[in-house]
């Protein structure tokens, strides 16, 4: 018997899962995707199928992501949304994202989102996260704020970066805040003692 | 009418009949369980329910672990199958021979070589790397089910953080032997949150999951329920203030094939009534047993050193 090999498609699907894979499981890890075509369509590819739905307001993406043979539903319904252009839309959008409830946590939407992999330094906590990471990452405007709303551990949503043939994974159990900025020109301090509690 | 390149043929477009799919089962199937492992990451500790699909072993004899395992699998990986410690038993060389003639990837026994690895029953002694996801085996994801067999209400106590009972069981072991006696499957708190079964692997291998550089993915393919630990998180096994967690005693234990100690052991009785020791993990036994007769590399660091510390200071008391 020949040892099977993967279609064109397969070997696809399983490079970008991979990629999903560890960008979710290393949040703050930048993780390359197959270059040559649309990485939201290539995320789409790999996730959707008549079992499960999507959203979007990109209309060639829709078309193209139509092909899967996933519904496209709205907003409030969808399993995936993705965004490949940041606006007032899509804000709204995320705001009436699943959540998942108490009971069934993992009936949350999962985002597909744009961004840049330079820029404002944030630092990323949590699972997945070795201490804490500084990203330096351009996140659309009111993400941070808009996840502030939506994250209610386990309740809420996660999140793909997607950036040119790049995805850095932004799961619910990540803390991001922006660093301070370092202060230049500044007298030492005398250090107090610092009374803490022991740690379990 | 003859083909021209803007008008393929049939034949161009599909690809190449097969007996099976890459890794046996079919795309749909894969994108669920892809869909679903993704879930199981973002919530750690969660029972992500599944759709497990038929595979050509009988349910309760690694399905779940399987089904997670052809659905990670690539070109690019290495594998390695353990059961309960060894890479040469029935199921272990089943499994491991099934998924190599559905895929063609290579197969190893050193568990710091291979990227994927699935095992029942035990994680391995040496320290894992960031880039190896580890599959287990779960025949029985809930944790709560020795004290709530009806899993509506379970899923409402995951819900409600409820692990009273699970406290009760453990402290009721106490009271009736003076110790607890939860050998396997030690519940467990994730990221502070959810209780899981960390399926049956023995007191001693719990510790690794804490903060490990390694992916965990838990697998149960009769309850059909799949989840997670992501590298770099807490697990922390249930404890008292006053009795800590105890990894079984190993001490004076002496594997009498590579004269190591301190590591997981199996006890082998012997005719005149005492017994013989050797390692539980028989992979890195094997790398121990090479490198002695420099036909192979050294073994790495492992999380328990010759002493019995765990790597991670403080986390054992």
């Amino acid at each position: 018997m020949a040892t099977p090999v993967q279609t064109p498609f397969e070997a696809k699907t399983q490079e970008v899962f991979t990629a999903l894979l560890w960008a979710l499981s290393r949040p703050g890890e930048v993780q390359a995707i197959p270059a040559g075509d649309d990485a939201f369509a290539l995320i789409g590819e790999t996730l959707l199928d008549l079992e499960s739905s999507f959203y979007t307001p990109d209309e060639t993406l829709r078309e193209r992501l139509l092909l899967t043979g996933a519904p496209h539903v709205p907003a409030t319904e969808a399993e995936y949304l993705f965004f490949s252009v940041w606006n007032d839309d899509a804000r709204e959008a995320i705001r009436q994202a699943r959540r998942g409830d108490a009971l069934y946590p993992d009936r949350a939407a999962t985002l597909v989102l744009p961004a840049g992999f330079s820029g404002q330094v944030w630092v990323w906590r949590g699972p997945g996260i070795n201490g804490e990471a500084h990203m330096s990452v351009t996140l659309p405007d009111d993400l941070a704020e808009l996840r502030e709303e939506a994250v209610q551990y386990p309740l809420g949503w996660d999140a793909f970066l997607v950036g040119e043939c790049r995805v850095m994974g932004l799961p619910r159990t990540t803390q991001i805040e922006v660093t301070p900025l370092q202060p230049v020109h500044r007298q030492p301090v005398p250090i107090q003692p610092v009374h803490r509690q022991e740690e379990k | 009418m003859t083909a021209t390149p803007s008008t393929p043929t049939l034949k161009d477009l599909a690809h190449q009949w097969q007996d099976h799919s890459y890794a046996f089962l079919d795309e749909s199937s894969k994108r669920e369980l892809r869909r679903t492992m993704l879930k199981a990451v973002a919530l750690p500790g969660y029972q992500v329910p599944y759709a497990s699909r038929e595979v050509p072993i009988a349910r309760g004899w690694g399905t779940g672990g399987l089904q997670a395992t052809l659905s990670l699998i690539g070109p690019k990986d290495t594998l390695k199958v353990i059961d309960q410690g060894a890479d040469d038993s029935v199921n272990a060389a089943n499994l491991r021979r099934f998924v190599s003639r559905m895929t063609g990837v290579a197969t190893t026994t050193d568990a710091t070589a291979a990227t994927l690895i699935q095992s029942r029953h035990r994680v391995p002694e040496e320290i894992l790397g960031e880039r190896q996801v580890l599959v287990l085996q779960v025949p029985d994801p809930e944790p709560l089910r020795s004290v709530e067999p009806d899993i509506s209400i379970a899923r409402q106590m995951h819900a409600d953080a409820d692990y009273g009972l699970m406290w009760l069981k453990l402290y009721e072991q106490l009271v009736r032997y003076g110790r607890i006696v939860q050998g396997a499957s030690y519940p467990s708190l994730v990221h502070g949150r959810y209780v899981i079964s960390p399926s049956p692997i023995p007191r001693w291998d719990v510790p690794k999951l804490h903060q490990a550089r390694h992916l965990t993915i838990l697998s149960a393919g009769r309850e059909k329920r799949l989840y997670a630990v992501p590298p770099y998180t807490d697990v922390r096994p249930l404890e008292f203030d006053d009795i800590p967690y105890a990894v079984e005693d190993q001490s004076g234990h002496t594997c009498f094939r590579t004269g190591v100690t301190q590591k997981f052991m199996n006890e082998l009785p012997q005719d005149d009534g005492s017994a013989l020791f050797e390692l539980s993990d028989a992979g890195y036994g094997e790398k121990i047993l090479n490198a002695a007769e420099g036909d192979g590399p050294a073994p790495e660091r492992t999380y328990f050193n010759d002493e019995g510390r765990f790597y991670h200071d403080g986390y054992l008391k």
